[in-house]
């Protein structure tokens, strides 16, 4: 979310000062379904000041955040800050509209609840217990995760091979054809692949595995799933969240053509009779 | 008590010191370096697996001439860890199995202000160079501005004359000098901490440093 220090007067405006002489200036856009509410907070008097900003639309408010964690001073409805004496503070957050109007509910979309001198030498960090502090280390020093383009596709391995391949095309009565003439493979040793007989192919793997993360992710995806869980969930994607949808849909389709020719090919495999006394003759 | 082993710089041998460390004083030890673990795994979940969620901390606990929660070298299971869930995992191990010494990673991204953050003291482990101590500096930083009190620099391969007044001066807290030694330098893979005792030079050292994380109880 870009929260721009000059609010640019776009959708409506208010300013509305409160009895301390705390200045609250608001400014909302709507995109995709989603306000993008910036707030410009304006301290006239000489003292630091803690103020509290609270959204009043209906739905929850999406925070900025680095790291996946959300700044400091920001929960479920609003944030708390301390704003220093003459500072202008600009705010941003966005909130999922109402899903049957698709509109906003409440005009200002934010007020300021409450707004009272700040101790001295105060900051904008309100409160440090443990999980406070974590979250402020993850969001400073950054989280020490490989990217994920570094991150191999879990196909190479064999005993990742024979652990994986529990999709139900594969195994579930579709075994994969067979080489018929496992008896002379000692003439053509190249021919054979050496991995167990139900291994799949490195390529056909790498497929089948990224099918399913994206299976277990739009699994794990439902409308009660936090923004958090859904952040991971979808950091182990491959493709764009919003591509998501028309992926799964076509990995649907790939699967159902795949299954019909797995089935063909498996009748077909089983009823071919090889001459395997002749082939054996043969150099 | 839990410790947290830090030092900035790779290669200094902050393993090495933690896996003795942990030994004397009868610690579980955490090898939190998610990105590169050194210390020694073996079958079962590991770090990354607890921090994905996917088993409690006590099931990670091998057992063996020290206590050791090893970590994954994988990098998908590296990148399924989740940081912010190391300090509930070190915690709750600290209530189950008394102290616990974290070996961090080298460097200061979030596994090592983890640890910190949740340490109630920290060791550096330094050796005497000068670009080793300028690291050390930085996550003794670190280490202050998380409350993460620094009871001892371990200053490991010191050498026939080491600095250690310089270093006491630089860092201000007590050092000790570890001495380079086969002993020591053999511990992690052979699987046998170096004992506090007065009769060797890394014995020495090791009782040094389990005394100063006393004082700190």
């Amino acid at each position: 979310l870009v929260v721009h220090t000059a609010v640019a007067p776009r959708g409506f405006i208010r300013e509305t000062g409160t009895t301390d002489g705390m200045y609250c200036e608001c400014a909302v856009t709507t995109t995709g379904g989603v306000a993008l509410v910036e707030v410009r907070l304006r301290n006239p008097t000489p003292v630091a000041r803690r103020v509290r900003v609270e959204n009043r639309l209906a739905g929850p408010v999406l925070p900025p955040r680095t790291e996946g964690v959300p700044e400091a001073g920001w929960d479920r409805d609003g944030v708390s800050v301390v704003v220093r004496p003459h500072e202008t503070r600009p705010l941003g957050y966005a909130c999922p509209l109402d899903t049957e109007t698709d509109s906003l509910s409440a005009d200002p979309p934010a007020t300021v609840v409450s707004d009272e001198r700040a101790p001295d030498g105060s900051t904008s960090r309100t409160d440090d217990d443990h999980a406070t502090s974590v979250h402020a280390v993850v969001r400073d020093l950054g989280r020490p995760a490989p990217p994920r383009d570094a991150v191999p596709p879990p196909d190479v391995d064999a005993d990742t091979a024979h652990s994986n391949p529990d999709s139900p095309e594969t195994d579930a009565g579709h075994p994969v054809p067979d080489s018929t003439d496992h008896d002379s493979d000692d003439t053509y040793p190249n021919d054979i692949a050496d991995p167990p007989d139900d291994a799949l192919p490195p390529a056909v793997q790498t497929w089948l595995a990224g099918v399913e993360r994206r299976v277990e992710v739009a699994e794990r995806l439902d409308a009660d799933t936090s923004v958090s869980t859904a952040t991971r969930a979808v950091a182990d994607l491959d493709v764009r969240p919003a591509a998501l949808p028309a992926r799964l849909a076509s990995d649907c389709r790939r699967l159902d053509a795949l299954a019909d020719r797995l089935d063909r090919l498996a009748a077909r495999a089983e009823s071919a009779s090889v001459p395997s006394e002749s082939l054996r003759r043969l150099p | 008590v839990i410790l947290a082993v830090a030092g900035g710089k790779g290669g200094v041998g902050k393993s090495t010191v933690a896996f003795s460390l942990a030994g004397a004083t009868d610690a579980v030890l955490v090898d939190a370096d998610l990105g590169m673990a050194d210390l020694p795994t073996g079958r079962g979940p590991d770090l990354h697996d607890v921090l994905a969620g996917r088993a409690a901390p006590a099931e990670a606990v091998r057992g063996g001439p020290v206590s050791l929660v090893p970590c994954g070298r994988s990098l998908a299971g590296a990148r399924a860890a989740d940081v912010t869930r190391l300090a509930a995992a070190v915690g709750s191990l600290a209530d189950e199995f008394g102290d616990v010494v974290v070996d961090c990673p080298a460097g200061l991204s979030a596994d090592v202000g983890v640890p910190l953050a949740v340490a109630d003291a920290c060791l550096l482990v330094a050796s005497p160079h000068r670009f080793a101590l300028s690291d050390a500096i930085r996550t003794r930083e670190l280490a202050r501005e998380l409350d993460a009190g620094l009871v001892a620099v371990a200053l490991n391969r010191a050498g026939d004359d080491p600095p250690t007044a310089a270093v006491r001066r630089a860092l201000g807290a007590p050092v000790v000098a570890v001495p380079e030694c086969e002993e020591l330098r053999r511990s992690v893979t052979e699987g046998t901490p170096v004992e506090p005792s007065r009769s060797s030079g890394a014995g020495d050292a090791v009782a040094a440093l389990v005394e100063a994380v006393d004082r700190c109880r």
